[in-house]
């Protein structure tokens, strides 16, 4: 005799960069459930569905967590089922929501733009960091793209001639 | 080091309007333009420059109203001097 199995829903949550779920113990039909076999793990973009995508198919019933790959940037809405050896598939678990946001890496073979040779130190009161004007920067000097302050980037002292009276550790300008 | 800016906020006369902040602009001996470091809401009267480099500044105050009018600044002088050299890196003596 066919007997159709749906499984109990499952619980879903985004935990930093993965998925955790708690599987079912027992079938819909109140029956313990001895046959699970694995879980599926769907996502939309919409909230409340549809889940179009199959992210994973997790064939190993002891598995309950999943490191999300790399994604691109957006909402995601996450669902699980779980199935059995017969490959009935249960109804979808709550949702679990996460936005994912890629951030660019950060540009490379920045130098000092000769339009724009000013070099400036940087005047922090309260919240606000001010660039106060020093004198200018050589052209084609380049730039540490690894720190960003206000669209400028930290550039070598030695490469400044200053106009003003100052001997600062810390030097910025423009680059492209 | 810090350096700290304070002031005492006019009383607004008759036909003077309700303060809305003062504007802090400064540069360094040599440069001619002003560059606005930050703004300080009134009643507040004072803003600190956190770890301020050694040189010659000068800052300028002016005061805005609730319709932006601005006063004439007042200006203020600060020498920031350097930090005492440190030590030789090394210190010997020796016959030769």
């Amino acid at each position: 005799m066919f007997k159709f199995l749906l499984l109990m829903l499952l619980s879903t949550s985004v935990l930093a960069d993965s998925l955790s779920w708690t599987g079912p113990t027992h079938n819909t039909d109140g029956s313990v459930l001895t046959d699970l076999a694995g879980y599926k793990i769907y996502y939309g973009n919409t909230e409340g569905g549809p889940y179009p995508e199959l992210l994973v198919d997790i064939d190993n019933p002891s598995v309950v967590n999943y490191e999300l790959p790399v994604l691109p940037s957006g909402d995601y809405y996450f669902v699980s089922t779980a199935y059995n050896t017969s490959g009935v598939e249960s109804d979808y678990s709550n949702e679990a929501q996460k936005t994912i946001i890629v951030e660019p890496n950060p540009p490379t073979n920045l130098i000092v733009d000769a339009g724009n040779l000013t070099a400036y130190i940087l005047v922090q009161s309260r919240n606000n960091i001010a660039l106060l004007p020093v004198g200018n920067v050589i052209a084609g000097t380049e730039c540490d793209s690894t720190q960003n302050v206000k669209g400028h980037y930290i550039v070598p002292v030695e490469s400044v001639e200053f106009i003003a009276q100052v001997n600062p550790q810390v030097v910025v300008a423009k680059c492209v | 080091m810090d350096a700290q800016l304070t002031w005492e906020l006019p009383t607004p006369g008759p036909r003077q309007n309700t303060i809305s902040h003062v504007l802090i602009e400064g540069r360094l001996t040599g440069i001619q333009e002003w560059t606005a470091i930050n703004t300080v809401d009134a009643p507040e009267t004072s803003l600190t420059i956190q770890d301020i480099v050694p040189g010659g500044w000068e800052f300028r105050g002016t005061v805005v109203d609730i319709d932006d009018k601005r006063s004439p600044p007042l200006i203020a002088t600060l020498v920031v001097p350097y930090d005492e050299p440190s030590s030789l890196v090394s210190f010997d003596a020796a016959l030769v």
